[in-house]
């Protein structure tokens, strides 16, 4: 039978950044109970501890349960026993109270190629068949799909909008590729295939993380792509 | 991901304005008024708040919600380079404190280099979410002034060889963001043409947003907001403030509806006769130019 294997994950920072100041992560693993679980999560520039906030986010989708959200409350008690850790300048003292947010999307895949996602926000999926054509693209099918203010996971639940999440199910054919991107390459690869063009493609000469980010930077230069962090996860369903 | 704050403009997701990044800083420029007419009262009968004090505390107030939007995890982002220059007893930069003197300032070190705190009792939201008021302090970087006369052509000249050698610097750069707060004429000549040299001034992603913030001298003063054009206004003084500043732009019309006004879509960035809330909105609304990532 095939198995689901990562071929690809890396989070590029945006330009001026560091490794240190991307605030995008991404978390995947095979489970015991034999479901390969990933996910991606773009934490908001407009809060603080952010990529802390996106690593929790993306940690709690890997244990073995439902394809589901899990339930945030605890993830939001980590986040603020991390914030009280040390004592904070008046700055991030006052910046502290306007919490955290994300997207998100997580996406699980059982042997049988089955996959079910979970996305808030504007991360996109996009579900690839070996000829690297575009089976479908999730939850976003156009660049005109993307919100100007993204739907959010957040650290004060009553900015949170995990009960505006979307789902959804494929079946994954042997050679198919799952891709995980957020916003700033999703709309990317959107806008090429809108044009008719198969960025899937592009994909093949990635490797590795260095020519990803250079790759990355060309197509900045070229303004094809919004200078931002950018994180792809991919995974092929190989036999 | 993409941050929405103080300083924005929304734009087209690609080829819109140039975004203003770590690496690609805008400039926020303030150049008040500190003659001796800013000793004045202000406001509602019986406070006791000059017009010096009311712009003292709303820069304070506009320059600590700069520094907390640029405030990220790692610490204070590079996102603008800012400048106060006042003008009445001295003309020349701004600011108290361990920044004295300093034409253009890092976000960064302004946010370091305060001269003082004061303890002002605010509502916060803690990181349970709780709301209570509590005793907070609040930095300080501008300290009221309101001596001599208005020398604001020499402070206006002083801005634009200020804001010529940054654009010189950054000729790629989200245009420089100005606001001219002053509540007369001046007394050193006419400014007309040095105010219209500002205003021409551009980047190569385009011209640089002034907004012109005119000062009540009396309370009987009807407050006059984004006028469409110079028609109504009494005299060339007014006239040159409304001719020199920008359009509002969408964004800032947005704000403008949300607070209960309705400017159109030629309605120019320019108060008249502003009271002290009017001061506080035109400030926050002037700033709202750029769009940072």
């Amino acid at each position: 039978m095939p198995k689901v294997e990562a071929i690809f994950c890396a989070v590029a920072e945006q330009t001026g950044g560091s490794s240190d100041t991307a605030e995008d992560a991404y978390a995947i693993r095979r489970g015991e109970d034999g479901i390969f679980r990933a996910a991606i999560a773009d934490g908001a520039s407009d809060g603080i501890f952010s990529r802390f906030w996106a690593e929790i986010l993306t940690q709690a989708w890997l244990p073995e349960r439902t394809a589901s959200l899990p339930p945030l409350e605890p993830l939001r008690q980590r986040w603020r026993e991390k914030a009280a850790e040390k004592p904070l300048p008046w700055n991030m003292a006052a910046r502290l109270a306007q919490g955290a947010a994300a997207a998100f999307l997580g996406v699980a895949i059982s042997p049988d190629g089955v996959w079910q996602a979970v996305a808030v926000g504007d991360c996109l999926l996009a579900h690839l068949r070996q000829d690297k054509s575009l089976a479908l693209s999730f939850p976003f099918t156009s660049v005109n799909d993307f919100p100007d203010l993204p739907l959010l996971l957040h650290t004060d639940p009553a900015r949170s909008a995990e009960t505006q999440k979307w789902t959804m199910k494929g079946t994954l054919e042997e050679g198919d590729e799952l891709l995980l991107m957020t916003d700033a390459l999703a709309h990317w690869y959107l806008q090429e295939t809108g044009r008719g063009e198969k960025p899937g493609v592009w994909f093949e000469k990635i490797s590795p993380p260095e020519t990803f980010a250079h790759r990355l930077r060309h197509l900045r230069t070229s303004q094809r792509l919004r200078d931002d962090d950018a994180t792809l996860v991919r995974l092929r369903y190989s036999p | 991901m993409t941050e929405r704050v103080q300083i924005m403009q929304p734009t087209s997701y690609m080829g819109g304005r140039v975004s203003i990044t770590r690496n690609n800083p805008t400039c926020v420029l303030f150049i008040i008024d500190q003659s001796s007419s800013m000793a004045q009262e202000f406001g509602e009968r019986g406070e006791g708040v000059t017009k010096a004090d009311a712009v003292a505390r709303t820069l304070n107030d506009l320059l600590r919600n700069l520094i907390i939007t640029c405030t990220k995890s790692e610490g204070v982002r590079h996102y603008f380079d800012v400048g106060v220059i006042g003008y009445g007893e001295r003309v020349g930069a701004a600011w108290s404190g361990p920044l004295y003197g300093r034409e253009l300032v890092s976000i960064r070190d302004v946010a370091q280099f305060y001269t003082r705190t004061e303890e002002r009792m605010q509502a916060a939201t803690d990181i349970q979410g709780v709301v209570s008021e509590r005793s907070t302090p609040i930095p300080v970087w501008i300290e009221s002034v309101a001596k001599g006369s208005t020398l604001m052509c020499q402070g206006l000249e002083l801005a634009r060889n200020v804001l010529q050698g940054w654009i010189l610097r950054n000729q790629t750069a989200y245009p420089p963001v100005i606001v001219h707060i002053t509540d007369g004429e001046a007394t050193d000549g006419d400014p007309a043409e040095l105010m219209a040299s500002i205003a021409r001034m551009q980047t190569s992603a385009g011209s640089v947003s002034l907004f012109n913030v005119h000062l009540s001298s009396s309370r009987e003063a009807s407050p006059l907001f984004f006028p469409e054009s110079p028609d109504n206004l009494p005299d060339n003084f007014s006239r040159t403030l409304f001719l020199t500043a920008s359009y509002l732009t969408e964004y800032m019309r947005s704000v403008a509806w949300d607070n209960g006004m309705t400017p159109s879509q030629s309605a120019r960035a320019f108060v008249m006769n502003a009271d002290p809330s009017l001061l506080a909105l035109a400030m926050d609304i002037g700033t709202r130019a750029g769009y940072v990532r």
